[in-house]
C-alpha cells in the first residue's frame, strides 16, 4: 500500500503551513492593525486557542528535525510571557481547551477560517506589489458575525499565534561557512517566523495582524520567549481607557479632576489618572 | 498478461469456494514474536510522535472522517483479527473520505485508510492484509528510519554539493528511493506472515495488485497511453505491482494455508456506502476505471445498487448514447426492487437530459416522495417546474 512518506509528509506540512521563508536577514515583517482600534475598557478577556508551536534544529542538508522538548518548553514558555505582557494590561488570556462535539466542530471550522483569512491578508495586503486595489489602502477582513459564537467559551476576543524556529545545527553552519568561503554563496542557517492575529468575537472582524518571518528571541528559555512574545504582539491595540460598560468607541474621555485624599483640587497636570497607554510601545529589541 | 489473468481466474475460482470458518484453518502459522507496544525513545522519534499528535488532532476533526461507529469498529476488529489482539490496541484507524487508492501510517500510530481503497477491496481479507501492512510500518519504526536516511543522505548531498561546487549532491539521495521501497517490500512480506497466521487467507494479499494492474491497464488503454505497474523505476516510492504481486504470491505458496475471505462480512459493512464512495471516484472523470471497479466489485452477481451505480457511471459521462445506457440501468435497478432515491433522481435527470421532460419529471417527483429532505429537494422542484 502507499503509505505516505511520513517524513515528507511531516516536512512539506511545516513548509505549507510556514510563511514564505525568507533568508535570516531582512525576511519580511508586517503588522496590521484596523485604523483606531482598541480592545474595550474594563475587564477584558481573550481566548487563546490552540497555537502552532514548533521548534527543531535545521539539519546540515536542512531538512527540520523536530524536537517534542524544544517544542513543549517553547510553548509553555511563550504562553506565560504571553500572560504576564497582557496581565499587565489588564487582558486576562484564557487558553481553550479541546472541545468535544458542537464546540469542537465550531473551533476547528473557526481556526481554519482565519488560517485562511490571514493567508489571504498576507498574500492581497502585505505582499508588496500584489496587493488588491480595494484592499491597498484598507484593513477590513472578517470571519463573519458567526464568530460570535465562539464568546460561550469566556471572551469577546480570539487571539491565534504561530511559531516556527528550526535552529541551525553546527553541521549546517559550518555548510554555511564553506559555502561563503568556497564562494558557494549564502546558504541560510535557522529559520525562525511567526504570526499572531486577533478577532473581535462579537462583530468577528480581525482587526490586528502580524507576520514576522525572521524573529528575534529563542522561546525555549524564559527571557527568549518575553522577547519574542514582545515581537509578535507588535501594535497589539490597545486598551481603551475608562470603565466598564463606557462605550469603547467614544474618543471624548472625560476624566474627573485630581482630587487631593483630603477632597481639594489639585493642580492641573501635576498628576494625572489617565492610564498609561502609552507604554505597551515596545522598543523593537532586534 | 497472460499469467496476470491466470491469477486472477484462479482468485475467482477461489472465491466461489466456501469461505472456511474462523479458527479452523489448515496450517495456521504462529504470530511472529510481539516485543510489546511501544513509546518513542530517542530525540528524533519523540520529534516526530510529538509532531503527527498534532497532525492527529487535525485528523480527527476533520470534516472528511468518516465517524459511524459501525465502519470503524468493524476496521478495528478486523486489524485486530488480522494483526492479533495484543498487537492491534497500539494503533487508532482512521477511515477518510478520499477517492485515492490509498493508506497510510504514521510514526506515532495513526492510521489512515481512504475510501477509495475500501471501494476496490473484494474481501475482507484483503483489507486485513492492507492494515497489516501498515501496522507493520509501526512495528518496524519505517517512518523513523526513513527520517534518519533522508536526514542523512541530504546531509552528505549539502556537504558533496558545496565542496565540489556544483549541485551533484543529489545523486546521494537516490537511494532512499530504494531505501523506501525495501520497507515496503518488509511491510508486505510481514503482512502475509500476519494473514498466515490469522483466520484470513493469506493469498488474498496478492489478488489487490493484480486487480490493479488491471485496473490501471484500462485506464491506459481509454487515454492512450503506456501500461504501468509492471516495472520499478528508480523513483518509485513502491515496489511495481507486479512485483508485489508476485513475491506476496510466493510468500502465501510458502505458507500454503487455507482460510476466511470474509466476503459476505465486508459486503454487509460496506453496503451502504458503497454509492457515496463511487460518487466519489466519479469525481475523479476516470471513466475507464470507474467502470473497471464497477465490474469488479458486480462480479457475475449484479444487484440492484451495482445498475444505480452504472447509471451514475453513464449519466456523469453524458455522450448521447452513454444517456440510453443509463436510462436502462436505473430502470433495470426499479424494477429489481431498488428503493434507493438516488435511482429515481438519475433517472429523472437522465430523461430531462434527453429532452423527455414529462417523464423526467415524474421521476424526479417520485425522488423527491422518497427522499423529500434531500439537500437538492428546491433545485429538483425548479426542474419540475420548468419542464
Amino acid at each position: 500500500m502507499r503509505y505516505i512518506l511520513a517524513v515528507a509528509a511531516a516536512l512539506s506540512m511545516t513548509l505549507v503551513t510556514a510563511l514564505p521563508a525568507h533568508a535570516q536577514f531582512g525576511g519580511l515583517e508586517r503588522t496590521e492593525v484596523k485604523e483606531g482600534y482598541q480592545i474595550k475598557a474594563g475587564e477584558a478577556n481573550i481566548l487563546v486557542f490552540r497555537p502552532n508551536v514548533r521548534v527543531g534544529a535545521q539539519t546540515t542538508g536542512g531538512m527540520h528535525e523536530p524536537n517534542a522538548e524544544w517544542t513543549e518548553t517553547a510553548k509553555a514558555n511563550l504562553i506565560g510571557a504571553m500572560q504576564e505582557m497582557h496581565g499587565a494590561n489588564g487582558i486576562e488570556l484564557v487558553m481553550v481547551p479541546d472541545q468535544e462535539g458542537e464546540m469542537g466542530d465550531v473551533v476547528e471550522s473557526y481556526t481554519a477560517l482565519f488560517g485562511t483569512v490571514a493567508s489571504a491578508v498576507l498574500t492581497h495586503k502585505m505582499t508588496y506589489g500584489n496587493r488588491l486595489p480595494t484592499k491597498k489602502d484598507r484593513f477590513d477582513w472578517t470571519l463573519g458575525e458567526g464568530a460570535a459564537q465562539l464568546k460561550e467559551l469566556g471572551g469577546d476576543y480570539g487571539l491565534f499565534f504561530y511559531t516556527y524556529d528550526s535552529y541551525g545545527s553546527t553541521g549546517r553552519k559550518v555548510i554555511q561557512g564553506l559555502a561563503l568561503v568556497l564562494g558557494g554563496g549564502f546558504v541560510p542557517s535557522g529559520v525562525h517566523m511567526g504570526y499572531a492575529g486577533l478577532v473581535d468575537l462579537n462583530t468577528g472582524d480581525l482587526v490586528w495582524l502580524n507576520v514576522d518571518t525572521s524573529m528575534g528571541g529563542d522561546p525555549r528559555t524564559v527571557e527568549g520567549a518575553q522577547k519574542r512574545v514582545a515581537q509578535l504582539m507588535e501594535e497589539f491595540p490597545l486598551k481603551a481607557a475608562g470603565e466598564p460598560g463606557e462605550d469603547p468607541e467614544g474618543v471624548v474621555i472625560v476624566v474627573p479632576p485630581a482630587t487631593a485624599e483630603d477632597g481639594t483640587l489639585r493642580p492641573a497636570g501635576e498628576e494625572s489618572d489617565l492610564p498609561a497607554t502609552e507604554a505597551t510601545e515596545e522598543e523593537d529589541a532586534e | 498478461m497472460r499469467s496476470l489473468l491466470a491469477t486472477a481466474g484462479a482468485f475467482v475460482a477461489l472465491a466461489c469456494a466456501p469461505a472456511v470458518q474462523a479458527g479452523d484453518k489448515a496450517n495456521r502459522a504462529e504470530y511472529p514474536v510481539f516485543t510489546g507496544a511501544y513509546e518513542p525513545e530517542d530525540v528524533d522519534e519523540r520529534g516526530l510522535w510529538e509532531s503527527f499528535d498534532e497532525v492527529e488532532r487535525k485528523v480527527a476533526t476533520s470534516k472528511d472522517l468518516i465517524r459511524d461507529e459501525g465502519i470503524n469498529q468493524y476496521m478495528k476488529d478486523v486489524l485486530c483479527r488480522s494483526v492479533g489482539d495484543d498487537r492491534c490496541n497500539a494503533t487508532r484507524i482512521y477511515v477518510v473520505r478520499n477517492n485515492a487508492f490509498n493508506a497510510s501510517m504514521a510514526p506515532n500510530g495513526m492510521m489512515m485508510v481512504n475510501s477509495g481503497l475500501l471501494l476496490r477491496m473484494r474481501n475482507e481479507a484483503e483489507l486485513a492484509s492492507v492494515l497489516g501492512h501498515e501496522f507493520s510500518h509501526f512495528e518496524q519504526r519505517h517512518s523513523l528510519q526513513l527520517f534518519k536516511r533522508l536526514r542523512s543522505g541530504s546531509d552528505i548531498a549539502s556537504i558533496v554539493s558545496v565542496v565540489v561546487g556544483v549541485p551533484l549532491g543529489a545523486f546521494f539521495l537516490l537511494d532512499v528511493f530504494s531505501f523506501n521501497r525495501d520497507m515496503e517490500k518488509e511491510a508486505d512480506v510481514a503482512s502475509a506472515d500476519y494473514l498466515a497466521a490469522s483466520p484470513y487467507a493469506s493469498r488474498a494479499a496478492a489478488d489487490i495488485w493484480v486487480r490493479l494492474i488491471d485496473e490501471d491497464d484500462a485506464r491506459a488503454e481509454e487515454r492512450k497511453r503506456r501500461k504501468r505497474g509492471r516495472s520499478t523505476g528508480w523513483f518509485a516510492s513502491h515496489p511495481a505491482p507486479l512485483a508485489r504481486s508476485e513475491y506476496l504470491a510466493r510468500a502465501t505458496a510458502e505458507h500454503a494455508d487455507d482460510g476466511d475471505y470474509g466476503f459476505e462480512r465486508y459486503g454487509e459493512t460496506m453496503d451502504p456506502y458503497l454509492l457515496t464512495f463511487f460518487e466519489d471516484q466519479l469525481q475523479r472523470n476516470d471513466f475507464a476505471a470507474s467502470k473497471f471497479i464497477l465490474d469488479q466489485m458486480g462480479g457475475d452477481q449484479w444487484r440492484p445498487i451495482h445498475y444505480v451505480m452504472q447509471g451514475e457511471l453513464y449519466r456523469k459521462r453524458g455522450l448521447p448514447r452513454d444517456l440510453v445506457t443509463a436510462e436502462e440501468a436505473y430502470r433495470t435497478a426499479i424494477e429489481a426492487g431498488s428503493t434507493r432515491p438516488e435511482a429515481w433522481r438519475g433517472l429523472g435527470l437522465t430523461l430531462m437530459r434527453a429532452r423527455n421532460r414529462e417523464q423526467g419529471a415524474e421521476a424526479l417527483a417520485t425522488y423527491l416522495e422518497l427522499a423529500p429532505d434531500a439537500p437538492d429537494a428546491p433545485m429538483m422542484q425548479m426542474m419540475i417546474k420548468g419542464s
